[in-house]
């Protein structure tokens, strides 16, 4: 098992370094760079020799190759992922603090869909055809329909309106720019219930369906009359049989939750004025701050990377049937 | 609802020979299209330490009967009517199909007093759970033992059923075993707490003919070693002959015959069952001629025939008699017991010669 693990481990690195070109890459794609965004944007004519001063201080006219291996060279050595041009700053301190929140949040949501999800989903397929199971599934269908921000955006003026929450963001106003204490994180704890349902609904909505399926397919497998034959209790067998058997699908399914998480949920982020990558990214592109929309896409490829790492030793510890060799 | 634990009353208690004893059973499925009748009136009855043999084409409702007995139907299947009188090892009699088919006591049965194995061992093991869990899982429920005396015991069964090297392969998971070695383990776990009965149905189906031939003598041998009773549910009239001490004969839900095993073979009586006799490919047959086979198929579970179900494919047919008349359960001897027109007629004579040939 840690062979395996160790192994998985070391194909990693091609498969980061080959992320990264292609990230980096891809960023270059559209035409025209960051001071090109920037000129068309500014009011006033920008004096042609001020750009091809910041052109030359970047390394704007470089080869893409030179560019990339400088970006990466720095990221590897020296933690160093570049600077954003349009805030102005390092790259590294404008997405750490939001890296650490979305990772707190997809973690969250991802236990809330869970949570949620699997009783439900257990009930509905346990009691086929019932009414119960036809609440859940037209309650999950809706889940299913309604787009995250129009949630979002209900569930807002729902607080607002009636609890008069501040709500939006992850912190009261006190504590956005201030240093990490108790009463921050206490205050990011009351501001996290709403964009984790949020962000969980749909999630849960589709897992439920999944879940349900799942289980529906191993009730009637043989096993579990073959348990019942031996004069298992209905929960026991329940439980011990086809629920664990209905997982393994969920386990992998965990890969796809941090990116979709981090870049997916960007529209319902921006709605919710969350701190979190999803935003940074979408006006990183826009703007075509190269270095920090690069930064990001790499880092949400090794989430993804690290998503499937992680699941695929959750699969291999939870079944036998995985062949670690 | 009936109660659960219905005692009988001395009329109908059998003697202390009889183990099992299914009384007009009916076992129903009510689906969105309609009734299926899928065990319609079967009657059986086997002793202790013998071995009964069910046998009927595909559809008839063997396996319903096999869990109707265990009360592990699936939904949306229910026992209608119907006894399945039980001998427990304490000597009390009980009504299998009056029991809460969740319930405690049930539960106490199955595994314990009967055990059943089924056809495909591919599947019937759970893929993510070894054997030895499984198998200690059935001892832990029914006998008083700890956790390293069921371990004991379940190696001692994996030996005993010939899976080599038990105390290793009690830690193999079901995809590590051949075909043949998973049916070993499932006998192990149905055997493991000493059941009065073996439900065996067709355990021998999905393995191939070498491995059918070691599992058949393995249950044998198990079974005149424990001297336990096993119900055993086949197709295959040549596993029949190989084992079988009494057969019932089963057409769309019904017992048409049954009897003992030489009466079935050698003095078979219903259309039916001469049908499927003669249907047995055999390697000495001189004329080289095609394989006899049963006119028309099953009929289809909504459109059951009236009167005598076979009627439509009996060679026998008596018309405006086998379409109208349910035929009755008719004894022709102490062992043989049929139902069938040709031979229950009013006046209960032996058959006209003439409509037999």
């Amino acid at each position: 098992m840690l062979w395996y693990i160790a192994r998985r481990i070391i194909y990693l690195i091609p498969t980061l370094l080959v992320v990264s070109i292609i990230a980096f890459v891809v960023i270059q794609l559209p035409p025209g760079d960051f001071l090109a965004s920037l000129i068309s944007k500014a009011e006033e004519t920008v004096d042609q020799a001020q750009v091809d001063a910041l052109r030359e201080r970047y390394g704007l006219d470089e080869p893409i190759y030179v560019q990339y291996w400088k970006w990466i060279s720095g990221i590897i050595t020296k933690g160093d992922f570049g600077r954003s041009f349009e805030w102005d700053k390092d790259v590294s301190d404008l997405i750490w603090e939001r890296l650490g929140l979305t990772v707190v949040i997809s973690l969250l949501t991802l236990a809330f869909i869970w949570i949620v999800a699997i009783p439900i989903g257990i009930y509905s397929a346990v009691k086929k055809y019932t009414i119960g199971d036809y609440v859940v599934t037209v309650i999950g269908f809706i889940g299913l329909a309604i787009p995250n921000f129009l949630l979002a955006l209900v569930l807002m003026y729902i607080a607002f309106r009636y609890f008069g929450q501040s709500v939006g963001g992850l912190f009261s106003p006190e504590y956005i720019v201030a240093d990490w204490s108790l009463d921050r994180v206490l205050d990011l704890l009351s501001h996290l219930w709403l964009p984790v349902i949020i962000l969980g609904t749909a999630g849960t909505a589709a897992l439920i369906r999944v879940m349900r399926a799942n289980l529906l397919d191993e009730l009637s497998k043989l096993y579990v009359d073959a348990a019942r034959a031996r004069g298992l209790s209905e929960l026991k067998l329940l439980f011990k049989y086809p629920v664990r058997v209905a997982l393994n699908p969920l386990v992998s399914a965990v890969a796809w939750v941090f990116p979709a998480l981090v870049s997916g949920s960007a529209i319902t982020s921006i709605v919710l004025n969350l701190q979190t990558t999803g935003p940074l990214l979408y006006r990183s592109l826009q703007a075509q701050d190269m270095y920090l929309a690069g930064s990001l896409i790499l880092l949400v490829s090794v989430l993804t990377i690290i998503g499937t790492l992680v699941s695929d030793i959750l699969l291999a510890w939870i079944d036998p049937r995985i062949q670690l060799q | 609802m009936q109660p659960t634990h219905t005692r009988l009353d001395d009329s109908a208690k059998t003697d202390d020979q009889t183990l099992l004893d299914v009384k007009d059973l009916k076992t129903h499925f009510f689906t969105d299209e309609g009734v299926v009748k899928a065990v319609d009136g079967v009657n059986l009855s086997l002793k202790r330490g013998e071995t009964l043999c069910v046998v009927g084409e595909s559809g008839c409702g063997k396996s319903v009967t096999a869990r109707s007995i265990l009360r592990i139907v699936p939904s949306p299947g229910k026992i209608v009517s119907g006894e399945i009188n039980f001998q427990q090892r304490d000597g009390e009699a009980i009504d299998l199909a009056g029991m809460n088919p969740k319930g405690r006591e049930i539960r106490k049965i199955r595994g314990g007093e009967i055990s059943m194995i089924f056809q495909e061992p591919m599947s019937s093991l759970s893929p993510v759970h070894t054997i030895g869990s499984q198998i200690m899982e059935a001892i832990l429920l029914h006998l008083p033992v700890s956790r390293q005396e069921a371990r004991k015991r379940a190696v001692s069964m994996l030996d005993l059923v010939g899976i080599p090297r038990p105390s290793e392969q009690l830690d193999a998971y079901s995809f590590e075993l051949s075909g043949g070695m998973r049916q070993r383990a499932m006998i192990a776990i149905a055997l493991a707490c000493e059941p009065q009965l073996l439900i065996a149905d067709e355990p021998t189906t999905a393995l191939d003919v070498t491995t059918q031939a070691n599992i058949l003598d393995l249950i044998r041998d198990l079974q005149q070693e424990s001297g336990m009773s096993v119900l055993f549910i086949t197709h295959d009239l040549g596993v029949v002959a190989e084992i079988a001490d009494e057969v019932v004969v089963m057409y769309l839900g019904r017992d048409v015959e049954s009897g003992d095993v030489d009466s079935i073979f050698h003095n078979a009586k219903h259309p039916y069952t001469r049908a499927l006799l003669q249907s047995i490919p055999r390697y000495d047959s001189r004329e080289n001629r095609r394989l006899y086979s049963i006119k028309g198929t099953v009929p289809h579970p909504f459109a059951r025939p009236n009167g005598c179900p076979f009627h439509p494919r009996c060679d026998d047919f008596i018309a405006k008699r086998c379409d109208s008349i349910d035929p009755p359960r008719h004894k022709l001897s102490q062992s043989h017991s049929i139902r069938c027109l040709l031979y229950s007629a009013a006046d209960e004579a032996l058959p006209n010669e003439d409509m037999l040939t």
